[in-house]
C-alpha cells in the first residue's frame, strides 16, 4: 500500500482535462456529456429526454465551460483555458451571429452541440449562471487577479503570445494599478511582483494602510 | 455575418438591420421597475416581480416572434412607419438600435422625418421613460400623426393569459388629459395602478384595443393609425391599452421633441380615491414633474451612466484583445449584474411566471456581482441562508417578494448546501467582512430558530457527510448541479415533473460531482474555521475531506476520467463501460478544481 503523497498524485486531473478535450470539445464549446444518449432510460431521468446535441444531452452547457477553464489553469495550461473561454464568449461569435442567433454581447445558457442536428446555435441567452461563472473564471483565474482572504492575489495562466495587460482593480478601498509583463511567453509563474517599486515576495499583495492608489508591476516568467 | 457592432467608448451594441436572426433585447431598471425590450421595441415592464405585477402585456411564442412592446406609429401621410421597424415593418430609410448599460435607443428615418427614441427607466424611479426626438430633415413642412402604445396586463401575468371568463369583464381606465391610467382591480384590493403620459397637448387617446386596432387586425395595421386619428375609446372590460395621438407640425430642419412616462403608482388604502370611481392621481403628477422635458431625462441617463461606471471601474482590464477587453469591462459583468437582478424570473426565454430564485443559482450568481455590490451581496446571502433548513439541506427555490422557501419544489438536491459556501467564502475574500459569520441568520425563516451564518456553513459542510452512500460517495438526492440527472427519480409518467416527483425509496445513488464539490468547498471551510481559531473544528473538517478525496479515487475514477455518479442500483454513470454518455464534464471540472489525484508539480508546468 502507497502512503501519503505517493497515494494521492494519480495525475487524474491531468489526464481528466484530457480527456475532455479528446471526447467533449468542439468548435463552439465543450459539450456537457458523449457520446449522446439516444434514448430513454428511466434510471437516468429528464438527460436522456432531449434529442441528442441539446441541453443536458451533449448541448454545449456554457456554465460549466468555465470549471474546465478554471481547472486548465491549475494544470497551468493557459492556451487551452484561453481557447476554450474564446470558443463560448460572446464578443469573439459575433460574426458568425447568423448561426449563434442569440446577442452577441451576451452569454446564453446553451449552445447546441456537435451531435445536434444544427450545432452552434444558442438558446437561452442573459439569465444563466454562465454570466458570473465567465467572469469569474477569466477575471480571477486566466488574467489571474484575484482577491483571497488576506489580500489581492496575483497569479495569471495566460495564453503564450498574451505578452502584457494592465488590471485597474479596486479592493478593500485601495486602487491597485497592475501591469503584468510576460516577456517569456510563459502560461503560468509570477517571476517577480514590485509594490510602488519595492519587490514582495510571494504573489499575495496584503493591505496598505494609507494607500489609495498602488502601483503594481508583475514579472511572469 | 454581423448584424451591428460594438461602440465600446459608449458601452453600445449597435444593431444595423432590425431582422436580427432572434430578438436582441436589453434589460431596463435597477431596482423595483423594470423592463425588457427588444431591438424593434418589444417586450415588456413590471414591478418587483413579472408574475404578479406584471404592469404591460406580453405573449411569449407568438406570431409573428416578439410582437407586442412600446410602440410608436407615425403617420406621415399615405405612409405608416415605425422607428423601430415593427410592428408596422414598413421599409425604412434608416434603422439603428443603441443597447446600452439601462438604456435603448431606437432610431428610425423615413421620407425625411427621423425618429429617434430613448427607453430608460432612471435610478429609483418606478416608470419607464420614453424620450422622443422627431426631426424634418427634408425640404418641405411635414404635418403628421405620432401614435404612442402600450397594452396593459391585469397584473398577475399567468391570470391573465388563462383566466379569460373573469378578464374580458375587469378592465378599468381613467383618462385626465394627456395622462392615461390603467386601474384594473384598484376598486378592491390591489394598492396600485399604471399610467402612460406625455407632456403634450393630444388630439386623441385610446384605451380600448379593439377600438384602436380593430378587432381582426394585428399590432401592424391599427385602424386609428390608418385613419390617422383617435377614436378616444374608453376600455371596459376587455383588453384596455394606452394610446395617444399627436398631431405634429414640423418646417423643415425642424425639430420636436417629447417625454413619455409608463408609470406605477402604490398609494395607501385610505388614499386611493379623492372622489368616487376617481383615483388619487398625486404620485403620478409627481412622477411626471420629474421629467418635464428631454433635458431632464439627458441629466438621468447621465446619472445612469455614472452609476455604471462607478460598478465596472473595480475592475477594468486593458489589454491587446479588443474583443476581451469588451468582455471583461462592460457587458460580462453587466449580464452579471442583469443575471443579479432577475435571477431566472423574466427573459426572452423565461416567460417570468415560472420560477422562483434559485438556492443554487443565485449562490453562484454571486461571484460575478460581490465585487461591485458587496452590500447587496451580504443582503442576498442573508436572504437564502435563511431558507435553509436546521440539518443543512435547503429549498431549491425561494420567492423574491416573500423571501421564503418554495414547498411545491421542496428540497433535497443535495448540492444546493454547498454553494452556501462558495458565496460567503468569495464574499469574505473580497470585502474582508470576517463580521458576516456572526450573523443570527433562521432556518426555515423561522426567528425563533436561528444560528450564526457560520454554523449555516456548518451544517452545509456536514449535510453532506452524513449524507453519503454505499461507495462512501455523497448521495445525489433528486439531482445535483445537472437537474436533468435524475437519479432516483424513475419516471415513466409524461405529466409529473423530473425533478419534484418522489424518489425511489431509499435514494441510493451517488454523486461524484458533489465529491468534488466536497473537497474544493470545503476547503474554504476549513481556511475559514481556523481565521477563527476554531483548530479543532477545522482538523475534523479536514478529516472528512480527505477521506472523500479517498472516495473519489478508490471509487470515482473510470481510468480516464473521473465517473459521473452511481445510479440507485450503485452501477456506474460516466463511464467507459456504457453505450451513451460515458463522460461528463461535471465531475471533471469539479473534481479537477478540488486538484483530487493531481500531481503538485503540474502545477508550475509553464
Amino acid at each position: 500500500m502507497l502512503h501519503g503523497r505517493n497515494r494521492t498524485e494519480k495525475g487524474y486531473p491531468e489526464k481528466a482535462l484530457k480527456a475532455v478535450h479528446d471526447r467533449l470539445a468542439c468548435q463552439y464549446g465543450l459539450v456537457l456529456n458523449n457520446p449522446p444518449f439516444s434514448k430513454y432510460h428511466v434510471e437516468l431521468g429528464e438527460i436522456s429526454t432531449y434529442p441528442e446535441g441539446y441541453k443536458e444531452n451533449v448541448g454545449i452547457f456554457c456554465h460549466n465551460n468555465p470549471w474546465i477553464m478554471i481547472a486548465e489553469t491549475i494544470v497551468a495550461n493557459g492556451d487551452r483555458a484561453f481557447d476554450y473561454y474564446k470558443r463560448i464568449a460572446p464578443a469573439y461569435l459575433e460574426d458568425i451571429s447568423e448561426l449563434h442567433r442569440t446577442e452577441p454581447y451576451v452569454y446564453a445558457q446553451m449552445i447546441a452541440g456537435k451531435d445536434a442536428y444544427k450545432p452552434g446555435e444558442a438558446k437561452n441567452s442573459w439569465l444563466t449562471g454562465t454570466a458570473a461563472w465567465n467572469y469569474y473564471a477569466i477575471t480571477q483565474f486566466i488574467l489571474g487577479i484575484r482577491a483571497d482572504y488576506e489580500g489581492l492575489k496575483i497569479d495569471p495562466c495566460l495564453p503564450k503570445d498574451m505578452k502584457q495587460f494592465r488590471v485597474t482593480r479596486t479592493f478593500r478601498g485601495v486602487t491597485y494599478q497592475i501591469q503584468v509583463l510576460n516577456p517569456a511567453g510563459v502560461s503560468k509563474g509570477v517571476k517577480e511582483i514590485s509594490v510602488d517599486g519595492v519587490t514582495i515576495g510571494g504573489n499575495l499583495i496584503t493591505p496598505m494602510d494609507g494607500k489609495e492608489v498602488v502601483q503594481v508591476k508583475v514579472l511572469m516568467g | 455575418m454581423k448584424y451591428g457592432y460594438f461602440d465600446d467608448s459608449k458601452r453600445e451594441y449597435v444593431i444595423t438591420d432590425p431582422k436580427t436572426p432572434y430578438p436582441w433585447i436589453n434589460y431596463l431598471g435597477n431596482h423595483d421597475f423594470y423592463s425588457l425590450i427588444s431591438n424593434t421595441a418589444g417586450g415588456y415592464s413590471f414591478f418587483k416581480d413579472a408574475k404578479l405585477r406584471r404592469i404591460t402585456r406580453y405573449r411569449y411564442n407568438n406570431i409573428p416572434v416578439d410582437d407586442g412592446g412600446k410602440y410608436f406609429y407615425i403617420k406621415d401621410e399615405n405612409t405608416v412607419w415605425s422607428p423601430g421597424w415593427k410592428p408596422v415593418r414598413t421599409p425604412l430609410d434608416k434603422y439603428e438600435c443603441r443597447h446600452g448599460l439601462g438604456y435603448t435607443k431606437i432610431t428610425g428615418a423615413k421620407d425625411g422625418l427621423e425618429a429617434q427614441i430613448t427607453y430608460t427607466v432612471p435610478l429609483g424611479f418606478w416608470g419607464e421613460v420614453q424620450k422622443v426626438i422627431l426631426k424634418n430633415t427634408s425640404e418641405k413642412l411635414k404635418k403628421i400623426q405620432l401614435f404612442s402604445f402600450v397594452e396593459w396586463c391585469l397584473w398577475n401575468a399567468q391570470d391573465d393569459q388563462t383566466n379569460f371568463q373573469r378578464n374580458f369583464n375587469t378592465g378599468e381606465v381613467e383618462i385626465d388629459g394627456n395622462v392615461i391610467f390603467h386601474k384594473t382591480e384598484y376598486r378592491e384590493r390591489r394598492n396600485h395602478y399604471a399610467f402612460y403620459s406625455v407632456n403634450a397637448e393630444i388630439a386623441g387617446f385610446d384605451t380600448d384595443k379593439e377600438s384602436f386596432l380593430g378587432l381582426y387586425n394585428g399590432f401592424d395595421t391599427p385602424d386609428a393609425v390608418l385613419a390617422g386619428k383617435a377614436t378616444n375609446s374608453e376600455a371596459h372590460g376587455w383588453s384596455p391599452i394606452a394610446s395617444h395621438c399627436l398631431e405634429v407640425t414640423l418646417k423643415p430642419g425642424d425639430e420636436k421633441e417629447y417625454v413619455f412616462i409608463l408609470g406605477y403608482v402604490e398609494n395607501k388604502e385610505e388614499e386611493k380615491f379623492v372622489a368616487p370611481k376617481v383615483i388619487n392621481k398625486s404620485r403620478t403628477n409627481a412622477m411626471i414633474r420629474k421629467f418635464p422635458d428631454g433635458k431632464s431625462v439627458d441629466l438621468a441617463l447621465a446619472e445612469l451612466q455614472d452609476y455604471w461606471s462607478k460598478l465596472l471601474s473595480v475592475y477594468r482590464l486593458h489589454s491587446d484583445d479588443e474583443k476581451l477587453n469588451r468582455m471583461v469591462n462592460i457587458w460580462n459583468p453587466y449580464q452579471c449584474m442583469i443575471t443579479y437582478n432577475f435571477s431566472r424570473s423574466a427573459s426572452f426565454f423565461e416567460s417570468g411566471i415560472g420560477r422562483g430564485m434559485g438556492f443554487r443559482d443565485s449562490n453562484q450568481d454571486l461571484i460575478g456581482f460581490v465585487h461591485m455590490a458587496p452590500d447587496r451581496a451580504k443582503e442576498r446571502i442573508i436572504d437564502i441562508a435563511s431558507t435553509q433548513f436546521e440539518d443543512g439541506g435547503a429549498y431549491h427555490q425561494y420567492q423574491p417578494l416573500t423571501k421564503r422557501g418554495n414547498h411545491e419544489i421542496g428540497g433535497n438536491f443535495n448540492d444546493d448546501p454547498l454553494w452556501l459556501i462558495l458565496s460567503v467564502s468569495e464574499y469574505i475574500k473580497e470585502t474582508g467582512d470576517w463580521a458576516i459569520l456572526d450573523v443570527e441568520v433562521p432556518f426555515d425563516n423561522n426567528e425563533q430558530n436561528s444560528a450564526s451564518l457560520f454554523e449555516h456553513l456548518k451544517r452545509s459542510f456536514y449535510h453532506v457527510v452524513s449524507n453519503k452512500g454505499a461507495h462512501h460517495l455523497p448521495l445525489i438526492g433528486r439531482a445535483d448541479w445537472n437537474d436533468c440527472l435524475n437519479l432516483n427519480c424513475f419516471s415513466t409518467n409524461p405529466d409529473e415533473s423530473f425533478q419534484t416527483t418522489e424518489n425511489k425509496e431509499g435514494g441510493k445513488a451517488e454523486s461524484v460531482f458533489i465529491a468534488g464539490m466536497f473537497v474544493l468547498y470545503g476547503r474554504e471551510f476549513v481556511k475559514i474555521c481556523r481565521h477563527k481559531g476554531l483548530q479543532e473544528e477545522a482538523g475534523l473538517a479536514l478529516q472528512e475531506i480527505e477521506s472523500m478525496e479517498l472516495a473519489v479515487i478508490a471509487h470515482g475514477w473510470d481510468g480516464e476520467w473521473y465517473l459521473r455518479a452511481y445510479d440507485h442500483f450503485g452501477r456506474k454513470v460516466g463511464t467507459h463501460e456504457n453505450k451513451g454518455a460515458q463522460i461528463f464534464i461535471e465531475a471533471q471540472g469539479f473534481c479537477s478544481m478540488a486538484e483530487i489525484g493531481l500531481k503538485k508539480a503540474t502545477r508550475k508546468k509553464h
